[in-house]
């Protein structure tokens, strides 16, 4: 854990300082009149502060006593398995717009569902009912404007209901 | 008779039809949520947030405290049949619950659950009622000093209490502050920290920070590792009421466990799992045969879960009487009420009475449901614990995105949301909390305020602090937290309380 330690303390000196500065051209103001800088600058310098007080603790206990054996990763498979997470996360994000919500989330799913169960129809079939019952408790029950994208959703909805 | 009055007026409102319906999806859900390992109050009503935002303001409120207590029911069911902790504050519940089950007495210890945790919750509202206003009258002398001192009282029990290193919630603490700088600077008008983005100039949104923070990092930090099937207690329950020995046992216990777990809740950090640990020691220390703990003692069942219960209904009074939460559930709250418009405090009480006593005598009303709910439910629990992680964490990553989408229609929002998701992952796998941090993004605006007006109130002299008896007093108390830190005997203990999640 300390060269974790190190590592992220370097990191939120580096943020601290950053923002310290930022804030001190953004305006500090005085102490009897503080500017739009002035929080910024504060907590910044605290965050530098504390980042540094840790980063010198951490930095003789490395000395002391060795290098961390705690893994990142608890197991071999695991960078993997964060992967298959965060891909149809951030595809989720990113095709939400162009392909709409229905075409979204059913993807998404099937996407996450796909290597847990045997049978394929049984995920899409899952995948198609969630899609369609969040649709309709969020944008019918709700009313979530989610984005259209490639289906005539609105034109189903106004037909339908 | 006035507070009769007012919780009269409080009963009209948590009677109507619309307020019944969402006390109930609110204690449905918390109780699910409670019953689902993997994902606590904290993330619960962080996900379920957007979902209020159709609601009317009291609604939105009846809703989320719902969820939350609801949460402590439901805790209880994984506890004893499972012996993993639906959520935090039910882990004292596994030494004695789970051992009440293997011994054949799962119905006992569900049923015994239930009725303490409604006693606690009847006992929490009247203490509720007696407590509160007098409290929010004394609050009404507050300015802006003495508002910063308790606002920097909070984060420091709550920084004192994250497990670890003090230094390090103390640099979450300051990292939240300045994510609560971020957008336009009220009194100059000033863009902060917005970087062009439309969507900074009111700030970083709270939903998609505590979502990604706790609702996505928890999910990665499950599905890293291989996932293992739960073992349920394969016993039948022959009925869910405690026999007239059982309750004899159990009724000191539960009113004990109220008292305490509502005072305890009370204080800023403090909170269910506090409560929990200190009633379940109480117990033991006051009971004749403390050896039976461990084995199946019911009062290790009884106490911690009215405590739990109890101190839920207890950390209400610190945010709605001085607007400031003691913890991050409360944190949360605050969020939700500001979010809503409604600023928290000394004045609510006045300016929107139906909105305080509303939501009082919603939790009589909603501990009344719990009880009525979960015991006929118990069954259908048990379905529930049997859904596997790999096909409930895409549901709970969908119910995210759903949710920060739906608060404000932004595709940055949800991008926000994965980032801090991110985020929370890497800082949780560097031991950070992330509660402080939470707590201090949503107060940093109204720390920020109270403290710029006090300097220019104080003409830049941080003395004038100390001229004040409350807010130098607040400030002192803060000072001593910090200084004992350095006390051995103490840093040992702090381990066995922590934030609440």
């Amino acid at each position: 854990m300390l060269s974790y330690d190190i590592v992220s303390t370097l990191f939120f000196l580096a943020i601290g300082v950053i923002t310290t500065i930022s804030s001190w051209t953004i305006g500090f103001g005085k102490w009897e009149d503080p500017g739009p800088g002035f929080m910024g600058a504060l907590s910044g310098a605290a965050l530098s502060l504390f980042s540094l007080i840790w980063l010198v603790d951490s930095w003789a206990k490395r000395h002391a006593g060795g290098s961390s054996s705690i893994k990142f990763f608890p197991e071999a498979q695991s960078p993997a398995r964060i992967i298959k997470v965060l891909v149809p996360l951030c595809g989720f994000a990113l095709l939400l717009e162009p392909l709409g919500f229905l075409i979204c989330t059913f993807l998404f799913l099937a996407f996450l569902l796909k290597d847990d169960s045997k049978s394929w129809s049984r995920t899409l079939l899952f995948s198609l009912v969630v899609s369609v019952a969040t649709y309709l408790v969020f944008e019918v029950w709700l009313q979530v404007q989610f984005p259209e994208g490639l289906l005539p959703i609105y034109r189903i909805k106004k037909w339908i209901f | 008779m006035d507070l009769l009055t007012s919780f009269g007026q409080g009963l009209s409102v948590a009677t109507q039809w619309q307020n019944l319906f969402i006390c109930f999806v609110g204690v449905l859900a918390g109780t699910l949520v409670g019953v689902l390992p993997g994902i606590g109050p904290l993330g619960a009503i962080a996900i379920l947030l957007p979902s209020t935002f159709y609601m009317s303001p009291v609604g939105a409120l009846i809703m989320l405290a719902g969820i939350y207590y609801g949460a402590m029911y439901g805790g209880s069911t994984t506890s004893i049949l499972v012996n993993i902790p639906g959520e935090a504050a039910s882990v004292i519940t596994c030494i004695d619950g789970h051992q009440m089950a293997l011994n054949g007495r799962a119905g006992a210890a569900l049923g015994i659950s239930a009725f303490g945790s409604f006693i606690a919750g009847t006992i929490g509202v009247f203490l509720l009622l007696l407590i509160a206003p007098p409290l929010a009258r004394f609050a009404l002398s507050f300015g802006p000093p003495e508002y910063f001192a308790l606002m920097l009282l909070g984060l420091t029990i709550l920084v004192y209490l994250a497990n670890g290193p003090i230094i390090k919630a103390l640099m979450m603490a300051a990292l939240g502050l300045f994510l609560g700088v971020i957008g336009t600077d009220l009194i100059s008008g000033r863009p902060r920290f917005t970087f062009g983005i439309i969507e900074f100039n009111d700030g970083i949104g709270i939903v998609p920070v505590v979502m990604g923070l706790f609702g996505i990092s928890e999910v990665l930090l499950n599905v890293e590792k291989t996932l293992t099937q739960r073992l349920l207690v394969k016993t039948e329950f022959k009925g869910l009421l405690p026999n007239k020995e059982e309750w004899k046992l159990s009724i000191m216990p539960i009113l004990r466990g109220s008292f305490l777990g509502f005072f305890l809740g009370n204080l800023p950090g403090g909170g269910a799992l506090l409560s929990s640990f200190a009633s379940y020691a109480v117990e033991k220390k006051i009971s004749r045969h403390p050896e039976r703990f461990g084995h199946g003692a019911i009062e290790g069942v009884a106490g911690p879960e009215s405590a739990n219960n109890a101190a839920a209904q207890g950390a209400f009074i610190p945010l709605m009487t001085l607007g400031v939460p003691n913890n991050g559930v409360m944190a949360l709250m605050l969020g939700a009420m500001m979010i809503h418009g409604i600023q928290p405090g000394p004045l609510l009480m006045k300016e929107h009475p139906d909105m305080f006593w509303g939501l009082i005598a919603s939790m009589y009303i909603g501990n009344g449901m719990l009880l009525v709910l979960n015991l006929p439910l118990i069954g259908l629990w048990v379905q529930v614990l049997k859904i596997r992680y790999e096909v409930l964490f895409p549901l709970i990553l969908l119910f995210c995105l759903i949710g920060v989408f739906g608060v404000n229609n932004s595709i940055v929002e949800m991008w926000l949301m994965i980032g801090f998701g991110v985020f929370g992952y890497l800082m949780k796998k560097y031991d950070y909390e992330m509660a402080p941090l939470v707590l201090a993004l949503i107060l940093g605006p109204m720390f920020e305020n109270a403290l710029r007006q006090s300097l220019i109130l104080f003409d830049g002299n941080f003395l004038n602090f100390f001229g004040r008896p409350i807010s130098a007093g607040l400030i002192a108390t803060a000072f001593l937290i910090l200084m004992t830190t350095a006390i051995p005997s103490i840093k040992k203990k702090k381990h066995l309380l922590a934030a609440e999640d």
